[in-house]
């Protein structure tokens, strides 16, 4: 399955043709522009956020974190975070882990390239159901919406606009969803691919200290971003939490990359 | 009445200040929507003539008025002895009433030199008192598009200006110089009136409007990280003394306007913007005109964030500074302008009327302006270190009072590294040009 980025294909090959020229650059004066984590972001977007860094600090690249309450509109694209570096913008997990592995920085030197690409697929797969879980949860479960999500994706605008914004988002969310055939699912539905991906990865685990082995890859990051989000953030649903502390070895995990690049 | 024979005003103007004239009865004809009370309003001083002169006089104003505030399309007042009495006079207003809905498409060309088509339709006088309401759509031929629905109600009485407005509106635009798109949608309502004797023009204006810009690919940072929404609330006032014979090309008199701008009770936009507009013209021998502009522009952040890109000060194009790209003065980061925190510009011109007198003119310039950063420390200084000087020839066509065109060779004479210099021929067109 190929991951199923919203970026729309034109704007790939731009980024694509950007990267290709501008890869030599100096990794210099790094910044990753993020919502504010705090009051503002997603969990999907927390998510997103966190495993940026969490790849970035895990191949030792400086940069600095910058919150801003637009990001989304920065963004060229709309995805987020953003990574810029000098003139060249970078957005999304994939193309930043692209764009620094095109400057020679790599997690998988320890692996073979078929290896490589298996994992490639399998982040890939990961990271586009969990997305649509959390979108789901966040903007059809109607519950999160009014509780949580209206509040925080409005937070950093004034009346009235707090109040009209989300709505033609949430709009523009389920549609989206509704193409991917996720719109229509129900709540059990959707905890049942919840189960699905959480058993997959924790399979994959094992006793590992990663999913690779006993070194940290791109795939480890993107899970962490997801799995800490999952575990630490509050929803009026706990199904998703629930389903995951099924899963000890998914829990270690996390905890375990959190005291490892987090809590130095 | 069609066997009575009417003369010309001017027949008798000026020639009965001592015919008194007791006005016996105010009669309209044609009528079918507007209100009794409303033309009350506008004829009651009529009755306080005390001779023919003045009588003749009011009467006059009194049917200018009823189309001017658009409770008519046409008045034509015609003055009659009275049957019984005789210093008696009675006032006969031969009116047309607006049509019932106006509707049409048309072409024409924006202030920004854009070509658009855009459709309207509107209803006049709607309760019989000189409401309106138009709306208007318009498409302009690089695909943006823009509605507009706005109802205005006069205040009538005798020689009265006065108005209140309501808006609606939603706009999508390019900013070339920002290199971004903005979509507005807006609610506005204003004010306008007279102080002072009615020798001061006087408007308030209160907006709401909810802005979206979107950077292009092509923008410096310093923009796309003003991008998304914001809203604006502000509160315009604006005092103005003009005697120009006509605005659009002036041939003498003078404009003195101040405005303020103040945004910050609600929304995110939050400062205070100052401006002054002084504008002079005089006739010279051999048919010339003098005329000159100014115009001086300052803007003061109030809140913690610095004021948004689109608040700001922004100067250059055929309309003021001419010879540099539109609105490009001051600072830029890459190919955007950021616009500033104060603006200085000074036209002086020297028009000669041609053929036709009225429309077409020879033209001459020399304008001069700058723009400081919105972080300057001393903005006059900075206004004064970056000053750009730019001077041309051409022909200026007027159209009415309605529209004006320009056409100069323009030749930027004193610039800064970094500015879009527009060298050679170059049109302007638009309604408001220093």
């Amino acid at each position: 399955m190929i991951a199923q980025m919203s970026g729309a294909g034109v704007i790939t090959q731009l980024v694509t043709d950007a990267l290709s020229m501008n890869a030599q650059q100096d990794w210099e004066d790094v910044s990753l522009f993020t919502p504010y984590l705090n009051d503002q972001a997603l969990i999907n977007e927390y998510a997103d956020c966190l495993a940026v860094q969490t790849f970035l600090r895990m191949t030792s690249l400086p940069f600095n974190v910058r919150q801003r309450p637009n990001v989304e509109f920065i963004s060229p694209d709309g995805i987020i975070p953003l990574l810029r570096i000098n003139k060249t913008l970078i957005t999304g997990f994939h193309q930043i882990v692209d764009f620094v592995h095109k400057k020679g920085v790599t997690l998988t030197s320890h692996l073979s390239e078929i290896q490589v690409a298996d994992m490639r697929a399998n982040i890939s797969m990961i990271d586009s159901l969990l997305t649509n879980i959390e979108l789901y949860i966040l903007w059809k479960h109607d519950e999160t919406y009014q509780k949580v999500t209206k509040d925080r994706y409005g937070s950093v605008y004034h009346w009235p606009l707090s109040t009209i914004l989300p709505i033609l988002k949430r709009r523009s969310v389920l549609s989206e969803l509704s193409d991917k055939d996720w719109e229509a699912k129900s709540l059990d539905e959707i905890g049942e691919q919840a189960e699905k991906v959480f058993r997959t990865v924790s399979v994959q685990l094992g006793t590992n200290k990663y999913l690779t082995g006993e070194l940290p890859t791109e795939a480890d990051a993107l899970l962490f971003g997801h799995l800490y989000t999952l575990i630490t953030v509050r929803l009026p649903l706990t199904n998703l939490t629930n389903i995951l502390k099924k899963y000890p070895n998914l829990i270690e995990f996390t905890k375990r990359v959190e005291q490892a690049y987090f809590k130095q | 009445m069609s066997e009575k024979t009417f003369h010309k005003a001017t027949k008798i103007l000026e020639k009965a200040p001592d015919v008194p004239s007791i006005v016996e009865a105010v009669q309209f004809h044609g009528i079918r929507i507007t209100k009794n009370d409303a033309l009350l309003k506008e004829i009651s001083e009529l009755y306080r003539s005390r001779n023919l002169d003045e009588l003749v006089h009011n009467s006059h104003l009194a049917s200018r008025h009823l189309q001017e505030v658009g409770l008519m399309d046409n008045a034509v007042a015609l003055i009659d002895t009275a049957p019984n009495s005789k210093q008696g006079y009675v006032v006969n207003f031969l009116v047309k009433e607006p049509k019932s809905f106006t509707a049409g498409v048309k072409a024409g060309v924006s202030t920004n030199g854009d070509a658009d088509v855009s459709l309207n339709a509107g209803k006049q006088s709607i309760g019989g008192r000189g409401e309106s309401v138009s709306t208007t759509y318009t498409y302009t031929v690089k695909g943006d598009h823009c509605f507009n629905v706005s109802a205005i109600k006069p205040f009538l009485g005798w020689q009265k200006y006065s108005n209140i407005s309501a808006s609606l509106y939603r706009s999508l635009a390019y900013l070339p110089w920002n290199q971004s798109n903005v979509d507005e949608n807006a609610a506005i309502l204003a004010y306008n009136g007279q102080l002072w004797n009615r020798r001061l023009l006087h408007s308030v204006k209160l907006n709401a409007i909810w802005r979206t810009l979107r950077a292009t690919n092509d923008a410096a940072f310093s923009v796309r990280e003003q991008a998304g929404h914001t809203l604006k609330f502000s509160l315009e006032n604006s005092i103005a003394a003009d005697t120009r014979d006509r605005p659009i090309l002036a041939t003498k008199g003078i404009l003195a306007r101040v405005a303020q701008e103040y945004a910050g009770i609600f929304g995110d936009a939050s400062f205070v913007k100052h401006t002054l507009d002084l504008q002079a013209a005089a006739p010279l021998p051999f048919k010339f005109i003098l005329a000159a502009s100014l115009q001086a522009k300052s803007l003061k952040g109030l809140g913690e964030r610095e004021v948004h890109i689109l608040d700001r000060c922004y100067l250059g194009g055929q309309q003021d500074l001419r010879g540099f790209g539109l609105n490009t003065i001051g600072v830029k980061a890459d190919q955007s302008c950021l616009g500033g925190g104060a603006a200085l510009a000074g036209v002086v011109h020297l028009y000669r009327p041609l053929f036709p007198p009225q429309m077409l003119y020879a033209h001459a310039f020399l304008a001069t302006g700058s723009v400081a950063s919105i972080h300057a420390k001393n903005p006059i200084q900075q206004l004064q270190d970056t000053q750009r000087v730019s001077a041309g020839v051409g022909l200026t066509f007027v159209f009415k009072n309605i529209f004006r065109l320009e056409l100069n060779y323009t030749h930027p004479l004193k610039y800064v590294f970094g500015d879009s210099i527009h060298r050679g021929f170059h049109i302007g067109a638009g309604v408001h040009f220093m």
